[in-house]
């Protein structure tokens, strides 16, 4: 290969490898959480207003991502025609990578509102954990620092702990649980099963969790942990009648995070250096 | 029957998500729109039918994230009467 060839084969690969299909998954990611949140909204509420959709969006979000990949094999297909061999140009597989992107800069969240939030939040928690007794005005102020704490606590399999913790932080730190979680469970994930996992991997990765899970929180509806593990294995979500509660999702998501930290042989203070990991790996991305 | 707060608070939850899903897809447009000068300075004056190919992909694409963004201001929007309708 001449020396002016191969500098734009180089130039024309960087184009195509910069794509920024990671930050379509992270978006996408973040649209599903909403998406989940306001089925629950729509489930649990009647008005006559039309419920919010994201329907359109994320379609949107679809055919981007489908367009780019559309580009990347034309460019490879272009400088097979110009003489470059197959192997040097094949596209790497870094879907799994894309999936695995982490969240964009978190917004602050907004501070604790008045008590009869709080109540259904603590509410849920002492449905979910089994438990009732002192309620914690006081905890974690983001969701990364409270899914540390709460990894902390499983791990310890300390389910009081667990369930002050999530108390103390409140709705608004607690129920972002949803979107720090994603990204370290399909991680773990792929620790536990040594490749990114797929929809066959489920199975593997329900065995090493659910016993983690349910000591901890006794009464969570095992289909809330098979829709968050088929999330992470990019296997179809199982069918249920009405949605999940965002609560329970949110809480069952930590709950997994830790459960696959002991999977792994990790400690909670490991957690970072997952999210950091992860952080990396966005970063090599570009 | 769920309260009315804590509809809200879900709601408040979902378009926190919503935000950061529109950060991360004006980030993507704006790799997009350097990725297609980069090209256009590598390819330029080719009229390969694969070059063309990708470029339109990619103008595509962008329209893409556009609509994208769209429609998540128009969902925000639903979601703020529909708050108020609570």
């Amino acid at each position: 290969m001449s020396s002016l060839l191969h500098a734009l084969a180089y130039r024309i690969l960087q184009v195509g490898e910069e794509l920024p299909i990671g930050q379509v998954a992270s978006a996408a990611d973040r649209l599903r959480s909403a998406h989940g949140l306001l089925a629950w909204v729509t489930q649990a509420s009647a008005t006559a207003a039309p419920a919010p959709s994201l329907a359109a969006a994320g379609e949107h979000l679809d055919h981007a991502a489908g367009a780019m990949l559309a580009a990347r094999e034309a460019l490879t297909g272009y400088l097979q025609s110009i003489g470059l061999p197959r192997e040097a140009v094949a596209p790497p597989d870094r879907a799994w990578q894309a999936a695995l992107a982490p969240a964009g800069p978190r917004r602050p969240r907004r501070e604790l509102e008045p008590p009869a939030l709080g109540n259904f939040w603590a509410e849920a928690l002492d449905r979910l954990t089994g438990q009732s007794g002192h309620r914690p005005d006081k905890g974690a102020r983001t969701s990364p620092e409270l899914l540390h704490r709460c990894a902390r606590a499983a791990l310890a399999e300390d389910r009081g702990k667990l369930r002050r913790e999530l108390i103390g932080a409140g709705p608004a730190v607690g129920l972002g649980l949803s979107a720090v979680t994603a990204a370290p469970l399909r991680h773990l994930a792929a620790e536990l099963v040594s490749h990114p996992p797929r929809a066959e991997d489920l199975p593997e990765v329900r065995r090493a969790t659910l016993p983690r899970v349910r000591p901890l929180l006794p009464a969570v509806d095992e289909v809330v942990v098979d829709e968050l593990l088929a999330r992470a294995c990019h296997a179809p979500p199982p069918d249920v009648e009405v949605p999940v509660h965002p609560v329970d999702s949110a809480v069952t998501g930590a709950v997994l995070v830790a459960a696959l930290l002991g999977a792994t042989g990790r400690d909670a203070d490991e957690l970072a250096r997952v999210v950091e990991e992860l952080a990396e790996k966005e970063k090599e991305r570009g | 029957m769920a309260s009315v707060a804590e509809v809200k608070a879900a709601i408040d939850a979902a378009m926190a998500h919503v935000q950061e899903g529109q950060e991360a897809v004006r980030a993507a447009n704006e790799k997009l729109g350097e990725a297609q000068v980069s090209l256009a300075a590598a390819v330029e004056g080719s009229g390969h039918e694969s070059v063309t190919s990708a470029q339109a992909a990619l103008a595509q694409a962008t329209t893409e994230l556009e609509d994208c963004l769209t429609a998540t201001l128009g969902a925000m929007e639903q979601a703020q009467q529909y708050a108020a309708a609570l």
